[in-house]
């Protein structure tokens, strides 16, 4: 489905939905997810129902066995002596285990025979198989594997609806490319009936405007240097390597963020809010700053889901011990934290897809964070030394903005070359053969973009950096342009709407589709 | 009464909506590039009620029928309502606009496979058009009708973007052609290329030394799995246009354009298509003739006019127009016009006693077999295993053998005999002998080798 299928769309199911009779709007929304799920590929509605099935049973019946269990203790509760409880409480819980782990198992499965069995085939050196990757497996297979996991831990009770578990795995906004979200913040939205406020129709109209300026006015635009330049990069010097890393930063920026604000502001056409997936990532002022910005949704899918519950095991925390004996405190501390991170960065990187550069990639994050923990009351010693004066001035913050859009910088070259041997070959011409004259000998007007593309993307990336800067300093910008007198408002709304309808890429039904939306 | 807060939320939404609606509006049709000539005839024909013949259709119409010319040998006031790139929809829109002020007794809706081929067209005709039409339900119809088709939605609601202008001047150009177009136009007329004159009542004419000869050789036979099918997308515009011109009381009277004879016969197809078109117009009930089969009575083969491969010098057109004339007054007068033209593909072939061009190709091993040429596969496939081919074909349809002469072209101009005239269509030579040497090819028809020889040369690498 096209965005502008996908706009319509939205807007044709939120005037149906205002028009619906309350006890039936949440079936529309389901009616509406599938209608969208089965347009963009109708044979990959099974994977989707499976998942959904699977979850929505898988979770039923881990409740039943704790339920059954609480009666059986209550009923019982005269008879049983405390051992006997422990022996009832443990036999549930084993086959609470029993349902979760197969379940668990059955959905990363799909996952990931349907991800990795192909690229992992053509590495042997074997033909590749033609396995579909439904739209969106990814998002929605951990959304549903995070309901299964915190109904294993009694976070909450299990959704007995089936149909309405169906709604929070697959509202059709989010259903692309997430944000991932939680079933205790978004499936109570999801069940009651919105009443129409003119206010988020206007809110969500506008963030769906700025999305769709993030992807297809910028994002969009700067592919097709991105793609020629990682495409054949022996053919480059260094100098332009940084100039095609520097615009993947913002293609893919503003691909996956634009995406966000789109689904976003579609999701408040019917009054309902999801989680925020990124927090102008670029001005962090440290790797674990960046990745609390950066695909949030994901960052504390994986705190939750893997990092706490492998710092916390035992054989962490005798490790932790252990250290504390040889290494100190310190270290002790940040140990468990330590790898935790590798662990969780490298179950990202491979999430990106089964090959060497993202491994790389993801080990560089994971050992960067690792360092950062372990030498963090290093950094603290030596910024009580500088003192606060430097530490707390703009000047120091913008350096640490920098260093860590450098150290993120560096990481994109794994992430993005198409084989991890040409992200170190790439990395090398940065540092040792940068070809400066490669800037200015009208290499860069060979690498799919216009003088005119230049000049439209300078001025998008300056408008999207501006507004940023305010968001940064707390401004609401939505709340700030709604508020403005009406006729600086409408003439800055329709000048904004006037660029972006000139300037964005794509014609007919064609331009890019969401990175994300593959994975 | 309390207020609904949404009701005033939904009036002033929809306020602003409508405001930047005009915005998009006025941004198409006056922040955009304008076509000076086609704005110039759509400006004369909205100011008309006189016309009584009018030729419709793309540029092959504006720069081939001398409207002023033929007014003379008609008697009937003539006018060339046209839109470069037009194709049906097009056509359709402007016969629509055409009746708004007119009554015409005869359209004449000139064609080629080019642009009558498809239902399809190319968003320039709509650009060139839309913002000029004058009555919203043809603006809308010709939208839905053209996006139908290639579902280019928001490319057409949003001209601005792939025809903005792109300086003041446009902008000044355009809005100047929309609200004082004669005076606007006396202005750029004094900057507009020499070579061309337009002659009002929609005739352009082209008066430039340039002639085809030299693209004749370039004119390639290349199979791109392309048939020209009349489709019934395509028939279906026919009959509504029928349908348009009867509602309207015109008769209406189908011309297929006389293409250079190099093109036409290097295009596979080509005149499969007309035939189709001329059998689905008996079949509709409407005139239709093929100016491609005029016998010389009527007109001299018209390939020497051509300036490029689809338009002629005004000299041609004047000859083309009073062949229209001729054929249409007797028509009209209920006399029997077939002795002027050709009775089928066969006849016409029958009298090209000389080959329009002719094209050599170095054989690639490795690359596909081009069902175009007619080759034995085998046979090249297998001198190709030791040696360098170069082949050579001409055309298609040509029902004498050509013959063929391959010579290396020396760097004074002089030339050194590979191969003498033969019918084989192909020179085989050791692997890289011809390196960095031009290689020309002869051809002629064996049986009128007096009719003259073209060639064709191929730089080798």
């Amino acid at each position: 489905m096209s965005l502008f299928t996908l706009i319509a769309f939205a807007f044709l199911c939120a005037a149906l939905y205002y028009l619906c009779p309350d006890r039936f709007k949440w079936m529309l929304l389901l009616l509406a997810s599938y209608a969208y799920y089965a347009y963009c590929g109708a044979n990959a509605l099974p994977f989707i129902l499976l998942t959904t099935l699977s979850t929505w049973a898988g979770a039923l019946c881990i409740g039943r066995i704790g339920e059954q269990s609480k009666a059986v203790l209550k009923a019982r509760r005269a008879e049983l002596d405390s051992a006997g409880k422990k022996v009832l409480k443990a036999q549930a819980k084993r086959r609470q285990r029993a349902v979760f782990f197969a379940v668990l198992l059955l959905n990363f499965g799909v996952l990931a025979l349907l991800k990795y069995t192909s690229p992992l085939l053509t590495a042997m050196g074997r033909p590749a198989l033609n396995l579909l990757l439904p739209l969106g497996i990814s998002f929605y297979t951990f959304q549903s594997m995070g309901y299964l996991i915190d109904v294993y831990n009694g976070k909450y009770a299990p959704q007995r609806n089936p149909a309405k578990f169906a709604l929070f795995i697959s509202f059709f906004p989010q259903l692309i490319q997430g944000p991932i979200a939680r079933f205790d913040q978004l499936a109570a939205q999801l069940e009651t009936p919105h009443r129409f406020d003119i206010a988020n129709i206007e809110r969500g109209a506008l963030l769906m405007l700025w999305g769709f300026f993030k992807k297809k006015v910028i994002a969009d635009r700067a592919l097709p240097l991105v793609s020629a330049v990682f495409g054949r990069q022996e053919a480059y010097g260094g100098a332009v390597i940084v100039v095609a890393v520097l615009f993947y930063s913002l293609q893919q920026y503003c691909d996956f963020s634009g995406g966000i604000d789109l689904v976003t502001g579609i999701a408040e056409l019917f009054g309902i809010r999801l989680a925020p997936n990124f927090r102008r990532p670029y001005f962090s002022v440290s790797l674990g700053d960046f990745w609390r910005r950066w695909h949030i949704s994901l960052g504390a899918w994986m705190r939750d889901y893997v990092f706490y519950p492998f710092a916390l095991t035992r054989p962490m925390t005798k490790l932790s011990r252990a250290a504390k004996a040889r290494l100190g405190a310190d270290v002790s501390r940040a140990l468990p934290a330590a790898l935790g991170n590798i662990l969780v960065f490298l179950l990202v990187g491979i999430w990106h897809g089964a090959s060497m550069n993202y491994v790389l990639w993801g080990l560089y994050n994971g050992l960067i964070l690792a360092a950062s923990a372990l030498l963090d009351p290093l950094y603290r010693r030596a910024n009580e030394r500088l003192g606060e004066r430097i530490t707390a001035s703009r000047g120091f913050h913008v350096l640490r903005v920098l260093r860590t859009f450098l150290i993120v910088n560096i990481g994109w070259y794994f992430d993005r070359a198409l084989r991890a041997g040409d992200a170190f070959a790439m990395l090398g011409k940065t540092l040792c053969s940068p070809a400066l004259a490669q800037l200015s000998d009208g290499t860069l007007l060979t690498l799919g973009l216009a003088p005119a593309d230049f000049a439209v993307l300078a001025a998008a990336t300056l408008i999207l950096f501006a507004v940023s800067v305010l968001q940064e300093r707390g401004v609401r910008i939505r709340d700030a342009v709604l508020s403005l007198p009406v006729v600086p408002r409408v003439a800055l709304l329709y000048a904004f709407m006037y660029f972006v309808l000139a300037s964005f890429v794509g014609v007919g039904a064609a331009g890019a589709g969401f990175m994300y939306a593959v994975f | 009464m309390k207020r609904h807060p949404n009701l005033r939320g939904l009036i002033k939404l929809s306020l602003f909506a409508l405001g930047f609606m005009l915005l998009i509006l006025f941004a198409d049709t006056h922040l955009i590039q304008t076509d000076t000539i086609a704005r110039m005839t759509l400006h004369e024909m909205q100011e008309r009620e006189d016309i009584e013949l009018a030729f419709v259709g793309s540029s092959i119409v504006r720069d081939h029928f001398n409207a002023p010319r033929i007014t003379e040998k008609t008697g009937l006031n003539a006018f060339c309502a046209t839109v470069p790139t037009a194709s049906m929809p097009a056509s359709i829109a402007l016969t629509r606009e055409l009746y708004r002020t007119n009554s015409p007794e005869w359209i004449v809706m000139v064609t080629e496979p080019y642009n009558f081929h498809t239902v399809r067209e190319v968003p320039e005709a709509y650009y060139r058009l839309t913002p000029f039409l004058s009555d919203p339900s043809n603006i809308l119809d010709y939208y839905l009708r053209t996006c139908r088709e290639d579902g280019y939605y928001i490319d057409r609601l949003l001209l601005f973007r792939m025809y903005g202008a792109q300086s003041l001047s446009d902008v000044a150009k355009t809005i100047g052609l929309r609200y004082a177009p004669e005076k606007t136009f006396a202005r750029l007329e004094k900057d507009m290329d020499p070579t061309l004159s337009y002659q009002g009542s929609g005739f352009l004419r082209h008066e430039t030394d340039e002639r085809a000869d030299e693209l004749i050789r370039t004119v390639q036979r290349e199979y791109t799995g392309y048939t020209y099918e009349l489709f019934d997308g395509s028939k279906e515009q026919l009959r509504l246009y029928k349908q348009l011109c009867e509602e309207n009381g015109s008769n209406l009277m189908v011309v297929i354009f006389p293409n250079l004879t190099a093109h036409a016969l290097a295009e596979p197809g080509f005149l499969d298509y007309n035939d189709a078109l001329m059998a689905f117009c008996e079949e509709l009930g409407v005139p239709c003739f093929n100016f491609s089969f005029a016998r010389p009575e009527l007109m001299p083969n018209l390939d020497g006019y051509f300036f490029d491969l689809y338009h002629m010098v005004g000299e041609g057109a004047d000859i083309l127009s009073d062949a229209f004339c001729r054929v249409f007054s007797a028509y009209t007068a209920g006399e029997d016009v077939s002795p002027l033209f050709y009775a089928n593909r066969w006849e016409y072939l029958d009298s090209l006693t000389f080959t329009p061009n002719v094209w050599l190709t170095a054989f690639d091993p490795d690359g596909e077999w081009n069902p175009a040429l007619e080759q034995d596969e085998a046979r090249v496939r297998a001198l190709a295993e030791t040696q360098d081919v170069y082949l050579a074909d001409c055309n298609h349809y040509v029902v004498y053998a050509p013959e063929y002469r391959f010579v290396l072209r020396n760097a004074d101009g002089s030339e050194t005999l590979l191969q003498d005239y033969g019918v084989d269509t192909l020179y085989a030579c050791a692997p890289g002998s011809l390196s960095g040497q031009t290689l020309r090819v002869y051809a002629r028809l064996r049986d009128y080798p007096e009719n003259g020889e073209v060639w064709y040369e191929l730089t080798i690498e």
